[in-house]
């Protein structure tokens, strides 16, 4: 529990302001410069989000081309019911599921595919929390694909339980359920490497 | 001394408490529990720990290509290049091809069942227990109802998730799989009647088309939109309960009065038809509802 000291309310962080709508209104009165703009705003997480998905970097380069074309043809249909991320990020897993099906590639672990950390830190190195931290960010690279995915959307994406419901289809419980489960196995990861050591 | 609100431990909460998307009263309650109780501060530390590696996990990703942009241009001009709406002649083809695309994801025991069903009124006809038409009047609402209730939905197409995440909207899926399955049931009805005023005689072939497409169009619209609302088990049973009602009517179990009023009802397509146009409107609305992206848990995305 001392470890818990540091522990502020402050650090809660605000949400950024969702200027994405508008972009997605000018998109669908065909201004070209609206999605450019979007796609540099979007692509870093959007394409993050994908390579998680896909384990491979070809295939995300190819889905996140799709999910722009797919977002200049439905633009139109965006309703602003849902945050211009939450169905940018919709659209970017649905096309990544078809490329996978189409492909037949299961869905993987992305450790060896992405640029990330394949191994866990070497134990000297956790001593400093920079250290720590990248041991955590390290075992959330070998978690299972559901179970990262929900810890993504919920600490990188900072989207609501509802909002992560509607992205995987799944009852709000079972978001609350899947990242509890997500936090028990990333402890678990890395409480084997630190029995290891 | 703490209220009951405050000691319910807040571990759920927590995730949506750290990401900001916890409303203010719930944030509210969990900082007044948090204050009182070490087991949620310690889950919270966890949670924070998570909370940010996962921004660092998206840091270390690659950034995409430099040319994908280009890429991403040069796949819209090609698609617009293609596109049906300047030139009529290449709209029909673009809808041909959307209803062509749609037969084998139309379930294949829909078309069997149908002429199998239509195919038993035919005989019944034959036998001649009742009037010219009346066995058809009968059976052809029924074959559209089931046809119907099994045209869209997750549970009834797999592939409905890759339609919808295409440029074809929910919509259009949709009303092709009803133009489909309504053109071919019209048909083998029409054909059932021809049949059957040609073996009778007795009835011009208007006059028994009249006797069932009226109620044919209300019941299967009423199937449709139920299916879309509750699943289309719950569609087909509650068209196949309000028709059994209907054809009950005939005989005695209702006041006469009542009973009149729902024979005049079933019997009047100026009324039916216009009631199966508005059930198919709602339709279209209730799927714009679920959205592009909403397909797996579309019963969350109704209106309550």
């Amino acid at each position: 529990v001392d470890s818990v000291g540091t522990w502020e309310i402050g650090s809660v962080h605000e949400r950024p302001a969702d200027a994405g709508g508008e972009l997605i209104a000018r998109i669908a009165s065909g201004d070209r410069d609206a999605l450019t703009e979007l796609y540099h705003r979007e692509r870093q997480p959007l394409f993050a989000y994908i390579v998680h998905l896909t384990a491979n970097v070809e295939i995300a380069e190819e889905v996140l081309q799709d999910t722009f074309v797919a977002v200049w043809k439905s633009a139109g249909d965006f309703a602003g019911r849902s945050r211009a991320r939450t169905w940018l990020i919709g659209i970017a897993r649905r096309q990544a599921h078809n490329t996978l099906r189409r492909r037949t590639l299961p869905r993987a672990d992305i450790a060896a595919a992405a640029h990330l950390p394949g191994t866990l830190p070497e134990p000297e190195e956790r001593a400093t929390t920079a250290a720590a931290r990248e041991e955590v960010v390290a075992a959330m690279a070998h978690l299972s694909a559901d179970h990262r995915e929900a810890l993504v959307l919920a600490f990188a994406h900072d989207l609501s339980y509802q909002e992560m419901a509607d992205i995987l289809g799944i009852p709000v419980g079972t978001v609350k359920s899947r990242l509890n489960g997500a936090k028990r196995a990333l402890k678990a990861l890395l409480d084997v490497q630190r029995e290891a050591t | 001394m703490m209220n009951r609100e405050t000691t319910a431990h807040v571990a759920d909460m927590l995730p949506a408490y750290l990401n900001g998307t916890l409303d203010a009263g719930l944030a509210a309650r969990v900082e007044a529990h948090l204050s009182g109780c070490a087991a949620c501060r310690t889950e919270l530390a966890e949670w924070r720990a998570i909370a940010e590696a996962a921004p660092i996990l998206y840091q270390q990703s690659p950034i995409p290509d430099d040319t994908l942009l280009s890429r991403v241009w040069s796949e819209i001009d090609r698609a617009e290049a293609e596109t049906p709406h300047r030139r009529p002649a290449l709209r029909l083809a673009w809808l041909w091809s959307l209803l062509v695309g749609q037969l084998p994801l139309v379930r294949r025991g829909i078309w069997t069942a149908s002429a199998l069903t239509m195919a038993l009124g035919c005989i019944i006809e034959l036998l001649r227990p009742y009037g010219v038409g009346k066995a058809l009047a009968v059976v052809a609402p029924v074959v559209a109802a089931m046809g119907i209730a099994f045209v869209y939905g997750p549970e009834n197409d797999p592939s409905l998730e890759i339609a919808l995440a295409t440029p074809t909207s929910p919509r259009l899926v949709l009303l092709g799989r009803l133009t489909l399955i309504y053109a071919y049931d019209i048909l083998l009805a029409v054909i059932a009647s021809a049949a059957i005023t040609a073996a009778r005689g007795g009835m011009g072939l208007w006059p028994v088309i009249v006797l069932w497409l009226g109620p044919m169009l209300f019941l299967s619209a009423l199937s449709l939109v139920l299916s879309l609302l509750f699943g289309s088990a719950t569609g087909i049973s509650a068209a196949l309960v309000i028709w059994a009602a209907r054809i009950m009517a005939d005989g005695h179990w209702l006041p006469t009065g009542d009973r009149n009023l729902f024979i005049r009802f079933w019997g009047s397509n100026m009324l039916l038809i216009p009631l199966a146009v508005a059930l198919l409107l709602a339709a279209f609305v209730s799927v714009s509802w679920q959205g592009r992206f909403i397909v797996g848990n579309r019963h969350s995305h109704l209106p309550a």
